[in-house]
């Protein structure tokens, strides 16, 4: 017989600066696109690409996910989270190193001020990671899924201090390899490493769960727990030594890791006893099918066709959009309406429910704002990426408004959820 | 019967129902008594000392009447709780002052012979910090002010002819539950179906596998509601679940949780 400790969720103060802080910088950060449009149309190594670019990786993706998880580790391994007000030195750190980094790169500024925030933002990382490792040593569930959120951690920290070397290289170079292979290595092991191996670990348990889908087979992400980091190392050490045949088995063996991930996602779907899809849903909806296009275009990078030349750069540029923008960015906005509303409302009305009828987590946002947002960017993203395409400034600009918009509304249903007051029916 | 100042109108009245009568005849506010509705929803409620109260009579003459009528007093201590408020709390009147007050006239509700002590408690849980709440009643809720007291809410009494408003206001937490230990336990399959065979209650089972969140965790309270005190609640679960433990600790409910395996897993649960 165990006792089971009752209050292992944290509180929701070192939660929700997350997801407001992550709201703030992506509207920022559609701003920017629209202000400068001209850094989604030249080589992707230009300063503001670079800045845009952080922030959405960091200030956006990472901060919202460190919320999250801290909501989320004690969910899927049954354990308290091991400290809290290490979570919340980490927040502060991220954002003011994350603010300072995409200043740095916008003035083009290499030097003390980049490796500064460098080193705020590793010792953020070191936190997180210290914080998540600690919790899941004290779970006993041997998981598939806190197998994914552990390894994925490790290659946050590794893309981290790859980051801080690029800086220190970038002062003052001292890597014979080209700072642009180098560059691709370090994106690599944060979209792969960090953000796919996340997402696969934590959307394999809610995803079923959002979708009440019974019995799924998770023996397939076995296979996509070692096609993806066997991948991943791989491809590191053959782009540290520009072995182009490592780089190609790499991308295959990863490629073939999601597929296998996608096909456990298409079975939960149809297992699915819950048909009607809610707006957070729709939109997790889009964002795979969103993921399909940057698997396609990986392989058309490679191949490097001599007529596929003059097109390389602006795909390069394609596919880092659509992961970021695409994939991940709608991802995380989708999910934060099936998370922030859950984590607001047990905050409001701990202690009530059961007792007197209450609204729901979905009736702490305006679903046809989300509607809205959800249209707005898909549409938006349809521009900005046609506008990448065929290098016109002018219609990535077109696109950016369009986001911004759609992250306006977006950031006004976090908000409303946030802010939410108590109130019956 | 042996009495004190604590013995609830309810024991006096099931042990001796002239005790009706005998305290009508010392305060005539207590004609209410009569009424068998209300009756049930105060005497419960109510013991020999807050009558008096709200009786505005002596403590010792209703004790004088209920001792000609055979009940033997105990050793009388004149230290009673003295729960009225004849000080307001400052924050309570501020709130008044600036009309953050919401109304509930628990009046119609009596008339009715209605019982308004869950609406009111509705009514609390759900105040806004620095918010009041008045309720316009015709007597002086004292059990009330005592329970509400316990969740952290200072109160205070205002009485205009026969109406009696009362005024209550979060100033504090609510007190710590009596035992400090979770009753929740995880145990093994076979242990639990001993557990359930042996538990000589009435087990009422419910699945909620094929809810969505937070459904689950909301049936699950709202069951727990119903259930009387012989009963106990069996559930069919996909996992533990982790928001509902701290509903059901604060709840006092004890609980033994049994994994089947990774998507199936027994909860038992009663008080």
């Amino acid at each position: 017989m165990n006792q089971i400790a009752s209050q292992n969720a944290p509180s929701p103060k070192v939660v929700l600066p997350h997801y407001i802080f992550g709201g703030l910088v992506l509207l920022v950060v559609t701003m920017l696109i629209i202000y400068h449009p001209d850094a989604f149309v030249q080589h992707f190594f230009n300063p503001e690409l670079l800045a845009i670019t952080h922030l959405l990786v960091l200030g956006w993706i990472t901060m919202v996910i460190f919320g999250a998880l801290y909501q989320l580790l004690p969910v899927i391994m049954e354990v308290k989270l091991y400290c809290e007000v290490l979570a919340k030195f980490s927040f502060v750190l991220l954002g003011v190193g994350t603010a300072l980094l995409a200043f740095a790169f916008w003035r083009f500024a290499f030097g003390f001020l980049m490796i500064i925030a460098g080193i705020l933002i590793t010792i953020s990382v070191s936190l997180f990671v210290a914080n998540v490792l600690k919790t899941a040593y004290t779970s006993n569930k041997k998981i598939i899924e806190r197998t994914f959120i552990i390894s994925s951690t490790l290659w946050l920290m590794f893309t981290v201090l790859a980051g801080l070397t690029l800086a220190i290289n970038l002062a003052w170079p001292f890597l014979k390899v080209s700072h642009v292979e180098l560059l691709k290595l370090h994106a690599h092991a944060g979209i792969a490493g960090w953000f796919i191996q996340l997402i696969i670990g934590v959307s394999s348990k809610l995803l079923p769960m959002f979708m009440v889908a019974h019995n799924v087979n998770a023996k397939k992400l076995n296979y996509t727990f070692y096609a993806v980091n066997i991948g991943i190392a791989t491809g590191i050490v053959s782009l540290f030594i520009q072995l182009k045949l490592g780089v190609v088995f790499s991308v295959g063996l990863v490629v073939s890791g999601i597929v296998a991930y996608l096909s456990f996602l298409v079975e939960a779907y149809i297992k699915r006893i819950k048909k009607q899809l809610d707006i957070g849903m729709k939109q997790t909806v889009l964002s795979f099918a969103l993921l399909v296009i940057p698997m396609f275009l990986i392989f058309l990078l490679l191949t490097n066709f001599n007529a596929m030349k003059r097109l390389s750069l602006p795909l390069s540029i394609a596919y880092g959009t659509t992961i970021i923008i695409g994939f991940i960015t709608s991802l995380v906005m989708g999910q934060t309406y099936k998370t922030l509303p859950f984590i607001v409302w047990l905050k409001v009305y701990r202690g009530k429910v059961g007792r007197v009828i209450l609204p729901l987590p979905k009736d702490l946002y305006s679903e046809k704002v989300a509607l809205a947002q959800t249209w707005l960017f898909a549409i938006g993203f349809a521009i900005l990426l046609l506008g990448v395409l065929i290098s016109a400034g002018k219609l990535v600009m077109t696109g950016g408004i369009v986001l911004s918009i759609s992250v306006a509304l977006y950031n006004f249903n976090i908000l409303k959820i946030v802010f939410h007051k108590p109130k019956n029916k | 019967m042996k009495i004190n100042s604590e013995t609830k109108i309810s024991a006096l009245i099931k042990t001796n129902s002239q005790a009706i009568e005998t305290i009508i005849s010392v305060s005539p506010s207590f004609t209410k008594l009569r009424n068998p509705l209300l009756r049930g929803i105060l005497a419960s409620r109510t013991s020999i000392s807050d009558a008096a109260r709200i009786g505005k009579c002596e403590i010792e003459e209703l004790f004088q009447a209920l001792v000609r009528i055979g009940f033997e007093l105990e050793d009388y201590s004149t230290e009673k709780q003295d729960m009225s408020e004849e000080i307001a709390n400052p924050k309570i009147l501020k709130a008044i002052k600036s009309s953050k007050i919401n109304s509930l006239d628990v009046r119609p509700t009596l008339e009715r012979g209605g019982d308004p002590f869950n609406e009111i408690m509705r009514e609390l849980m759900l105040l806004q910090d620095g918010y009041g709440l008045e309720v316009i009643n015709s007597f002086e809720p004292t059990p009330l002010i005592k329970i509400a007291r316990d969740k952290g809410f200072d109160s205070w009494i205002k009485t205009e002819g026969d109406v009696v408003f009362t005024y209550f206001l979060k100033v504090g937490q609510a007190k710590k539950k009596e035992h400090s230990e979770d009753q929740i336990f995880e145990i093994s399959f076979a242990k639990h179906k001993e557990k359930v065979a042996n538990c000589n209650k009435e087990i009422h089972e419910i699945d909620v596998r094929d809810l969505e969140m937070p459904l689950p965790m909301v049936t699950i309270l709202k069951e727990l509601e119903k259930l009387k005190e012989n009963e106990a609640l069996y559930v069919n679960h996909k996992k533990i679940p982790q928001y509902l433990l701290p509903e059901l600790a604060e709840r006092n409910f004890t609980t033994w949780i049994a994994k089947v395996d990774e998507h199936n897993v027994k909860l038992l649960i009663y008080k």
